[in-house]
């Protein structure tokens, strides 16, 4: 907080728990006790700041070039598949590494189902909480089958997860 | 063909309670998206063998866990 900010202005989150003026029942007006109550989450602040330096060494840059790679190979791979509609842009630099699908004649819980049973694809089926993103897609009330690929996931995922979908959507 | 049963649920708490519970009771249950003919509040919803139906319902009626409904598939 700046020097120059006047914390008496400032309404606090939580209180209690300082460490200081513990005969007091009121939270002490300094800073930085004032905003400083009970123990802070300090396993999560060193494992965000364990994650955070992980993508500065891999350099945001390479992390987006990698998903766009992987995103370009799943969009071409399920465009080659009969029977399967692909949601939203076609340009991998349009959007975040999200393929939204689904497929003729199938449930989408059972093309999640089985994609996880016998695949070990997990892949999250539905409305994904978004019921007027599906109604602007064209894809309410049944939802999608949403694939996220990440900065861990391979080509050979990909390539792995469009055979596996082709042979659910030929079954 | 194994023969499923399938609970729904009015929340994601009472489905993972629920996942948590019958696998300590040694059941074969597993979480899977809510099968899209059966309409629930929750996504996901908890498969069991139907063969195990009576004590998984007695389990979950002990532990008082919110179910919404149970179906056989």
């Amino acid at each position: 907080m700046g020097d120059g900010v006047d914390a008496g202005q400032i309404a606090t989150l939580i209180e209690g728990g300082t460490g200081s003026q513990s005969e007091l029942e009121a939270q002490p007006e300094f800073l930085p006790d004032k905003f400083e109550s009970g123990t802070p989450n300090l396993s999560g602040i060193a494992g965000l700041h364990a994650g955070l330096s992980w993508v500065m060494e891999r350099g945001i840059g390479a992390i987006r070039r990698h998903e766009e790679e992987l995103t370009q190979a799943l969009l071409e791979g399920l465009a080659d598949i009969p029977g399967i509609t692909v949601y939203g842009p076609r340009n991998p630099k349009k959007s975040v590494a999200i393929v939204s699908f689904t497929a003729q004649g199938k449930r989408v819980s059972e093309l999640g189902l089985r994609l996880d049973e016998e695949y070990e694809v997990l892949t999250r089926v539905g409305l994904h909480c978004a019921p007027t993103a599906h109604k602007t897609i064209g894809s309410f009330p049944e939802g999608t089958v949403r694939l996220a690929p990440g900065v861990v996931t391979t080509l050979k995922d990909i390539s792995y997860t469009i055979q596996a979908i082709r042979e659910i959507v030929h079954d | 063909m194994t023969d499923y049963g399938v609970v729904l649920f009015y929340t994601t708490s009472a489905a993972i309670r629920s996942e948590k519970l019958l696998l300590k009771g040694g059941y074969n249950v597993k979480m899977i998206p809510t099968p899209r003919e059966l309409s629930s509040d929750c996504g996901i919803a908890l498969r069991f063998d139907w063969s195990e139906q009576e004590p998984v319902r007695k389990s979950l009626e002990t532990a008082s866990v919110e179910i919404q409904s149970i179906h056989r598939m």
